[in-house]
């Protein structure tokens, strides 16, 4: 009889799982990523391992192995030669970080009553909990707090 | 495997027919007290290779069976302590087998009773798994695997 294989979810798994840190995670996660871009770098120019150890001036192969294993811990100066041989970028300093904006709710009327608006910020949260019906969402960007 | 398989690859675990847990809970249950950091790397791993990367190749040490069988270990760096064996099905599916503690030296490696009994039932398995998608009793489609997924008569 033909059929589909069982659904497994394994408790040992989700133990060993529930001890891994978000940090923890996204390492892994970048590692393999970096992997791939690399190993998509050197398709792209038609590369064997063999070409990238050469290019990269390395003496065993299995460097390179290790770099496209996913689990590789790169030194900066590593990935800038990297960049150059493969004319890819992997450290993209130029990227800005977005700033930290959050959407709340809050009543229009105590918006009113608000005269110094970076000093409340906080007041202005904890009334959000308890809106009524007559709410906005505004958004508020945290940064240095101005003089009032 | 519900907490690897995602939209990158369906891994799939084996289970011996006495037994009630699979090859790799038995892995995780042997190993968790002396190797907890390397479990958590090898298992956040296979979830990444699951829902995000798939299973390339470079993410296996290949050639652990005979020529074609798709018999691999995920990479361990030769300083770990863990080893792992798969059967590797493109970069879509894999099985993930049992492995053990791998000793330091190459030759004590390749004695390793332990390993080598891993080793040979993957590689058992993979040539069954090639017979039987041969005369068509089980079928790889986009979701998986299908078919007649109990394999009998096993010999350790």
């Amino acid at each position: 009889m033909k059929h589909k294989p069982e659904e497994y979810a394994s408790v040992a798994i989700s133990e060993i799982l529930d001890s891994v840190t978000p940090q923890e995670s996204d390492k892994v996660e970048k590692r393999m990523a970096l992997a791939m871009k690399i190993a998509d770098a050197m398709k792209a120019k038609g590369w064997k391992k063999k070409d990238l150890k050469e290019a990269m001036g390395q003496r065993n192969q299995s460097v390179v192995t290790k770099w496209l294993s996913g689990t590789h811990n790169f030194t900066i100066d590593t990935l800038m030669d990297l960049e150059d041989v493969l004319d890819i970028y992997l450290l993209d300093l130029e990227k800005k970080e977005e700033p930290i904006v959050n959407l709340v709710q809050i009543n229009v009327e105590q918006v009113v009553d608000i005269v110094h608006p970076i000093s409340n910020i906080q007041m202005i949260i904890d009334n959000s909990r308890s809106l009524g019906s007559s709410s906005a969402h505004i958004p508020i960007s945290y940064g240095p707090i101005a003089e009032a | 495997m519900t907490q690897f398989s995602g939209k990158k690859a369906n891994i799939y675990a084996v289970i011996k027919e006495e037994d009630t847990t699979t090859l790799f809970d038995h892995f995780i249950i042997d190993n968790k007290v002396l190797f907890l950091s390397e479990l958590k790397d090898i298992i956040s791993r296979l979830q990444t290779i699951g829902k995000r990367t798939g299973a390339q190749e470079y993410f296996f040490k290949l050639k652990e069976g005979k020529p074609g069988d798709g018999v691999c270990a995920l990479y361990d760096n030769p300083n770990s302590n863990l080893r792992l064996y798969c059967i590797r099905y493109g970069n879509d599916l894999i099985v993930v087998g049992g492995g053990g503690h791998k000793p330091k030296s190459i030759r004590a490696l390749q004695e390793d009773a332990k390993l080598k009994a891993e080793n040979e039932l993957l590689k058992w398995l993979s040539q069954e798994i090639t017979k039987r998608t041969t005369d068509g009793t089980i079928i790889f489609s986009e979701d998986g695997f299908e078919g007649e997924l109990i394999i009998e008569d096993y010999e350790a």
